[in-house]
């Protein structure tokens, strides 16, 4: 019986790979990203990567997902999906799936523990960041080619350096974390991880009321949002922390608004979205966008409902991309534009705990 | 030399209490009282009147027992007394009773299995509590003592509130502050919870953290209302022990993650000083390398050699000279009630070896100053 089946199947998996290996081009360019992964309450029951049109909004595909936090979806150069599981409060998790571009699952690595800190890639190489006890941290350098872990690196502070961002350009990695200070607050560092050696700069204190959720590499700069600005009296405010690498390497601050924890570049406009309880010790129901023009430093905010969490932000497109979870059963969860001119948060596709999206890798021609 | 004397000090307690309930008292079978009538619920509660006059009962004599703050033998034996008549009173099935005791055999292996072999024992415990859920009177009966003594788990926890989207702000502002909101006619309903949130903005270095992450999330069978404590370390971070990781540091964030349950808690015994310099002791004797694992024999709170979360927490507040372990009367009701005997002993006996998160939320040493859902 065995026997009989297995031809059957070896022809279904050739099937199912020549379709996947005809799917247009454009429709492969114009494919979105929207991972679900973070509802540890509800044992992960929802980890799905869904793959959208993004011209219609309409899902093309959805993959289910192993059950454990999912923390970060990247693409690397050659357009593969890199998923990094850290575990949850039980067990935790060293597991990064790659998947192509068509949603097939096409290796898996485990490289260090709790990968959640993000992946990013620069020169041949992918770096996963690795909170590993959160005591100190590990980056795993993987070639891109061979999936082989070449070296890792491990990142320590006196205190203790629990990784939080991570990002990179041409040149540099920059990776941040959560240490330890004297005063009841936040206090981050982020070192740099020089590409030709590979090796780690002493991390660099950034000082009280500093907590870095993401960072954005831009024109040879680090753009490093933080969560923990709330703290800071606005005269004085310390939203975005611009890193100029060198030596030594150079920190400016940049007012916003409090606490921006996720944002996207597109040409001179850096767009954020401002949670001050993420986490931070604070209850502030307020959430905001904002739009700030790089050049001018002039600074627009709109507000968003009360305790209205959103997850990731990106552009598609133009417009602004917000995941959203934390609805009764999930109901209105799902990935919602964000329409500067109206005001108005219009849901374009329903997922159950949206925690990050992918843009395209093109913009649209309309 | 320390952890010799703690070492024997845990084989001695140990022991004592394998004799104390080795020959628990007893039911006699003239004396064997009625099974609760699940169905009597005068007052529409949810909670049958039988079992609440029997836990009533068990407090009253804990209370009593306890008031002086010695307990003499014959204040203990009326104490598990109480215990054994509510445990006979329980009208289980035959097949939940094989369950219960599937529970104490597998236990009984924990003691000396290596941890990898512990967690596979505890999985299966804790599939095995699952199963009992099938037993309607089981069910029944958990569902009613949770109400009955952890009622803010309880409520709250279907309803919701509505909101207006898309939402229509004054617009864009420069800068200065936030657009006042305006909800229009028409505008789209959605839907979001109207429970009891936690508040975070009061919490501080050396807090005491509980958490309830649901049913989904296999791990400490034993909770009633929590399953994981523990620690704030200051700086967004939670110093804690989970099963994989041992002791290990976690960011604020995963404590605030989607549809969990917190309690946020303060030792109201010792100055925050105190309290953070234990932790400080703690941080450094316990490593930062993760050389500290994961304890899996649950009664054995006395080691150093290996912690789990709410041993981790009962250890830092026990050198700032707090013995956090509440030995709780409705925690004792609740055990007794969901797994009867565990080792061939009543299973209070196994609560009294052990500090579970429950035991130190219950503490009268500890003020949980704010409980709620994350969202």
């Amino acid at each position: 019986m065995t026997r009989v089946r297995f031809p059957l199947m070896f022809m279904l998996v050739l099937l199912s790979a020549c379709s996947t290996t005809s799917t247009p081009a454009r429709t492969v360019a114009r494919s979105g990203y929207l991972l679900a992964g973070a509802n540890v309450g509800s044992g992960f029951a929802s980890n799905t990567l869904t793959i959208f049109d993004s011209d219609s909004f309409t899902i093309t595909r959805q993959v289910k997902l192993p059950k454990s936090w999912a923390e970060h979806l990247e693409r690397d150069p050659e357009g593969r999906l890199w998923i990094s599981f850290a575990g949850d409060f039980q067990q935790n998790d060293n597991l990064v799936q790659i998947y192509s571009p068509q949603g097939d699952l096409m290796h898996e690595l485990r490289p260090c523990e709790r990968p959640e800190a993000g992946i990013v890639f620069a020169g041949d190489y992918a770096f996963i960041v690795c909170a590993d006890k959160g005591f100190s941290a590990t980056v795993a350098v993987v070639d891109r080619s061979t999936l082989a872990v070449k070296t890792s690196i491990p990142i320590t502070l006196e205190g203790n350096f629990l990784a939080s961002a991570s990002a990179a350009n041409t040149d540099t990695v920059v990776v941040a974390g959560l240490t330890s200070g004297p005063e009841q607050g936040s206090y981050a560092a982020v070192t740099l991880i020089n590409l030709t050696t590979l090796e780690a700069q002493t991390p660099l204190r950034l000082g009280y009321s500093s907590d870095i959720a993401q960072i954005l590499p831009v024109n040879g700069r680090f753009y490093l949002l933080n969560a923990g600005s709330w703290r800071t009296p606005r005269g004085e405010a310390n939203d975005i922390l611009i890193l100029t690498p060198g030596t030594p390497p150079k920190i400016e601050s940049m007012p916003i608004a409090p606490s921006p924890v996720w944002g996207a570049i597109i040409q001179d406009s850096l767009y954020t979205y401002h949670n001050p309880t993420h986490n931070q010790t604070n209850d502030d129901p307020h959430r905001m966008i904002a739009r700030t023009n790089l050049t001018t430093g002039k600074v627009e905010t709109w507000s968003l409902p009360d305790n209205w969490n959103a997850s990731d932000l990106a552009l598609i497109d133009g417009q602004i991309m917000l995941p959203s979870w934390g609805s009764p059963e999930g109901t209105e969860d799902g990935l919602y534009r964000f329409d500067l001119t109206t005001s108005q948060l219009t849901r374009l596709i329903q997922s159950r705990d949206a925690s990050r999206v992918m843009p395209p890798l093109t913009i649209s021609k309309k | 030399m320390r952890r010799i004397n703690t070492s024997i000090l845990s084989v001695i307690v140990l022991a004592l209490l394998s004799t104390s309930f080795s020959t628990p008292p007893q039911v006699r079978a003239s004396e064997t009282p009625a099974t609760f009538n699940l169905n009597l619920d005068a007052n529409g509660d949810g909670i049958p009147d039988e079992l609440a006059d029997a836990v009533a009962a068990v407090g009253n004599t804990f209370t009593l027992a306890q008031s002086d703050g010695v307990l003499s033998s014959t204040e203990t034996n009326a104490m598990e007394q109480d215990l054994v008549n509510l445990d006979a009173r329980l009208p289980y099935a035959p097949e939940t009773r094989s369950l219960q005791q599937r529970v104490a055999t597998l236990n009984a292996q924990i003691a000396d299995a290596t941890p990898e072999q512990a967690a596979a024992i505890n999985a299966e415990i804790v599939q095995l509590s699952e199963q009992m859920l099938a037993d309607p009177n089981y069910a029944r009966t958990i569902a009613a003592l949770t109400k009955l003594l952890a009622p803010d788990l309880s409520a709250g926890a279907a309803t919701r509130y509505q909101v207006y989207l898309p939402m229509v702000t004054g617009g864009a502002n420069n800068g200065a502050g936030v657009a006042a909101s305006t909800n229009p006619p028409g505008a789209h309903v959605a839907w979001w919870w109207d429970r009891p949130r936690v508040s975070w903005s009061n919490l501080r270095r050396g807090n005491i953290m509980f958490q309830n992450s649901g049913d989904k999330v296999a791990g400490f069978a034993y909770a009633l209302e929590f399953n994981h404590a523990g620690t704030y370390d200051g700086n967004n971070l939670v110093y804690e022990s989970n099963p994989n990781d041992g002791v290990n540091m976690r960011r604020l964030a995963n404590w605030q993650a989607n549809n969990l349950y917190i309690g946020l808690g303060r030792n109201n015994q010792k100055s925050e000083a105190d309290v953070t310099r234990a932790l400080d002791w703690a941080k450094s004797y316990y490593g930062t390398n993760g050389r500290t694992r994961y304890n899996w024999w649950f009664p054995d709170k006395w080691t150093d050699k290996s912690l789990y979360c709410s041993q981790l927490v009962w250890k830092i507040h026990g050198r700032a000279g707090s013995d956090l372990d509440s030995n709780d009367w409705g925690y004792f009701v609740w055990f007794v009630a969901r797994w009867s005997r565990i080792n061939g002993i009543l299973a209070s006996a196994f609560v009294v070896s052990m500090v579970a998160p429950d035991e130190i939320a219950r503490s009268s040493r500890v003020s949980v100053y704010s409980k709620g859902w994350t969202n």
